[in-house]
């Protein structure tokens, strides 16, 4: 098999970049070649051209495109990843909506959720820190593009590798294992939700009721500018006044948008979307 | 070293850092260096270097925690280690690790074997997933196939199959028939690279009425490993009811010599399932089998989906007999196999062919015009130049990388100007591949010039 031309990769990146918003520069080359370099020969093609006219012509290309996102994207993720931000959800947005959650839910978007790692661990915090004792409840969306990964975070089962930052303490009291794999106990999965969508559409649908928190945490890293701007303007639209958005170390707003205003929390940086009246 | 060893102000102590490890993954010291560099910093690594690189070892921040792995290994600080190796859970890390280690195999190697047996599991896992070892490794890494961690016996695969010793095939034998999907499909990656012709012990595993996933598994353990063994065993497999089966052991039987192989394969260009078809066309171009020439020009017949790889094949193996059974074909064919016949004909370059990538340049299509444009930057004489130069002011990209690429090829001297426009393409890749030609148009001006009385 040939390796990645520069014709090629400028040919696969834009069409990546058109359709997911996801873009492989010069310095990425590398791994969207590593990458698709396996799905070239199960396809039985011998160049990366013959990939890209595979795409854009050949009568199976709408279940390529389906499947593209999962080879380009890194599905790296694991329970408690970056852990300090489940503890400001608990330690510091559940206590400022107050009484408002004895009425409804809090409600929590996970973008990008992958196998559901984030979004359990999402759930895990808050029944640590008690929320059901004091009667509150939570529903927890969760959308990913790819529908292989939707449908193992359904399933709720995970390897070695997904509990890696978990002790061993969390480990007992949060999963069963089962012949060298992690069944996480179905009162976890209360209040959860998961669909498939692309973060990169022009048009999202989201639920009546606005998000109270939003989690997207090293999806938009690997956007082009222009998706990454758009995505931020879906999540603007998705969020209730002054709700907040929990972004990965490497992602930031700050310099790049007036919507949303960076708080700092134990020494963490997230967004908070600045109300009608500006704040 | 020294500075960094005594700064305790922490921006200017990090950016030493990065700037001392920049330098030593800039330059590969030799291990003499490398044993005077730990030698002259032991004395200052003690007041306090330790605790601060076992901080960053452990730190949500990816280019200091490298940093800080690179001057670990680099100093010798070995009582780091377990810290370093911990951070290998997070497989972006691994990668980044298992290539540093290459780099300190000797030094590294004693150590990691004694942490291959640490209490902690997340360091054995470490210590076998990124090590690099030599075959003095061999007994510590056969004895961890047995650990009691799946984990950290699917690691102990990995660090085997790199090995590439056959002793090592009784134990990862054995792990293929573990519980844990991670540990089999770890063992059978590792059997994927021992000598193909030491893997005959997989014939147990080639029973067709065994489990149908452990035989898929040991035809791709003999796919990946080249292996030539088991010939007959693999032939019989070819008639199998289940068409994965049938697939798989085409795929191994690629990898087998002579006519008798080839007659296999072809055979199998009649198998009633698509996926076997195509495979057995994706092998005879592999294995550049002219006698299958004839057979897949008589596919172009059908209207199997199959066609559209048979078009490829032809191109790949140049088949000018095939050359006007495409083009007549090119009208009633489908739109994707319209463009891979352009593309089969360009790979082909039969007489003729130019007046039809002509026809085809002035489609509307977008995608046939690029395939047709690569042709004609291909197969254009100077009498086309004109064409191509044309084709260097077209409002699509890759239209003017191709006549950027055809107009280098020409290297005529009157062809320097529209080469000179393209080399200031607001597309870079159309500008570098214009500034390439103008190089070697360059050059061989000068050879030229020096040749001439």
């Amino acid at each position: 098999m040939t390796s990645l031309s520069d014709e090629e990769w400028k040919l696969l990146s834009d069409l990546i970049s058109g359709h997911f918003g996801i873009c492989f520069p010069a310095a990425r080359r590398g791994v969207l070649e590593h990458r698709l370099r396996a799905r070239l020969e199960r396809l039985c093609l011998s160049s990366f051209g013959e990939y890209y006219r595979f795409l854009v012509r050949h009568p199976e290309r709408h279940a390529e495109l389906r499947e593209l996102p999962a080879l380009v994207t890194n599905n790296e993720t694991y329970f408690f990843r970056e852990e300090h931000q489940f503890r400001l959800l608990t330690d510091h947005v559940v206590p400022e909506l107050g009484t408002e959650l004895g009425q409804r839910p809090l409600r929590i978007l996970s973008a990008g959720c992958s196998s559901g790692d984030e979004v359990y661990s999402i759930v895990i915090a808050l029944q640590e820190a008690g929320l059901e004792q004091k009667g509150r409840s939570w529903a927890v969306d969760a959308c990913d593009l790819n529908p292989q990964r939707l449908a193992q975070a359904r399933d709720g089962v995970y390897e070695a590798g997904s509990l890696r930052a978990c002790d061993e303490v969390r480990r007992r009291a949060h999963f069963e294992e089962r012949k060298g794999r992690y069944v996480l106990h179905r009162r976890h999965r209360a209040g959860t939700r998961f669909f498939e969508m692309n973060l990169a559409a022009r048009h999202l649908e989201w639920p009546s009721a606005p998000y109270d928190v939003i989690f997207c945490r090293n999806v938009l890293i690997y956007f082009s500018d222009p998706a990454f701007d758009a995505v931020i303007t879906h999540f603007n639209r998705a969020l209730s006044d002054e709700g907040y958005l929990f972004l990965g170390h490497a992602e930031s707003l700050i310099g790049r948008r007036d919507d949303f205003r960076p708080v700092r929390l134990q020494g963490s940086i997230v967004y908070q979307r600045r109300g009608r009246n500006g704040r | 070293v020294k500075l960094l060893c005594e700064s305790d102000r922490l921006p200017r102590r990090d950016h030493l850092l990065q700037a001392i490890a920049a330098v030593l993954e800039r330059n590969a010291l030799s291990p003499a260096a490398l044993g005077r560099l730990g030698a002259r910093a032991a004395p200052a690594v003690q007041s306090g270097l330790i605790p601060y690189l076992r901080g960053l070892l452990a730190a949500d921040d990816v280019g200091l925690a490298r940093a800080a792995s690179t001057v670990t290994l680099s100093l010798q600080l070995w009582e780091l280690l377990p810290d370093l190796l911990v951070r290998s859970a997070d497989p972006e890390d691994a990668r980044w690790l298992s290539a540093l280690f290459t780099r300190f195999r000797r030094q590294a190697q004693p150590q990691l074997l004694l942490l291959c047996r640490s209490d902690d599991l997340r360091v054995r896992r470490g210590a076998l997933a990124c090590g690099a070892f030599d075959g003095r490794a061999l007994p510590t890494l056969i004895a961890r196939v047995r650990d009691e961690e799946p984990d950290v016996r699917a690691a102990a695969c990995k660090a085997l199959g790199t090995l590439r010793r056959a002793q090592a095939i009784p134990a990862l034998l054995q792990a293929l028939d573990s519980d844990s999907p991670p540990e089999r499909a770890a063992a059978a990656h590792a059997l994927g690279q021992m000598p193909g012709g030491r893997l005959d012990v997989l014939a147990p595993h080639l029973a067709a009425k065994g489990d149908p996933q452990r035989l898929r598994n040991a035809l791709e353990i003999l796919e990946a490993a080249h292996s030539t063994v088991l010939g007959r065993r693999i032939v019989a497999l070819l008639a199998d009811l289940r068409p994965p089966i049938r697939r798989a052991a085409l795929r191994v039987l690629g990898h087998h010599h002579g006519r008798g192989a080839d007659d296999r394969v072809m055979d199998m260009l009649a198998d009633p399932e698509a996926s076997v078809r195509t495979e057995a066309v994706e092998i005879l171009v592999r294995r550049r089998c002219r006698r299958a020439e004839g057979p897949l020009v008589a596919l172009l017949a059908t209207e199997d989906p199959l066609r559209y790889h048979v078009i490829r094949a032809l191109g790949r193996l140049r088949v000018v007999a095939a050359a006007a059974r495409l083009t007549a074909l090119y009208e009633s064919a489908p739109a994707h196999e319209r463009i891979e016949i352009i593309a089969a004909l360009n790979q082909i370059a039969a007489p003729g062919l130019l007046g039809f990538l002509r026809e085809r340049i002035e489609e509307r299509d977008i995608e046939t015009r690029r395939v047709a444009s690569d042709g004609l930057a291909r197969l254009a004489t100077p009498a086309e130049a004109s064409t191509l130069v044309a084709l260097a002011a077209d409002g699509d990209w890759t239209v003017r990388n191709h006549a950027a690429w055809g107009l280098g090829r020409l290297g005529l001297p009157s062809l320097r100007e529209p080469l000179l426009a393209l080399a200031r393409d607001v597309e870079p890749v159309v500008a570098r591949t214009a500034r390439s030609a103008l190089g070697k148009m360059t050059s061989a001006g000068s050879e030229a010039a020096v040749v001439a009385p």
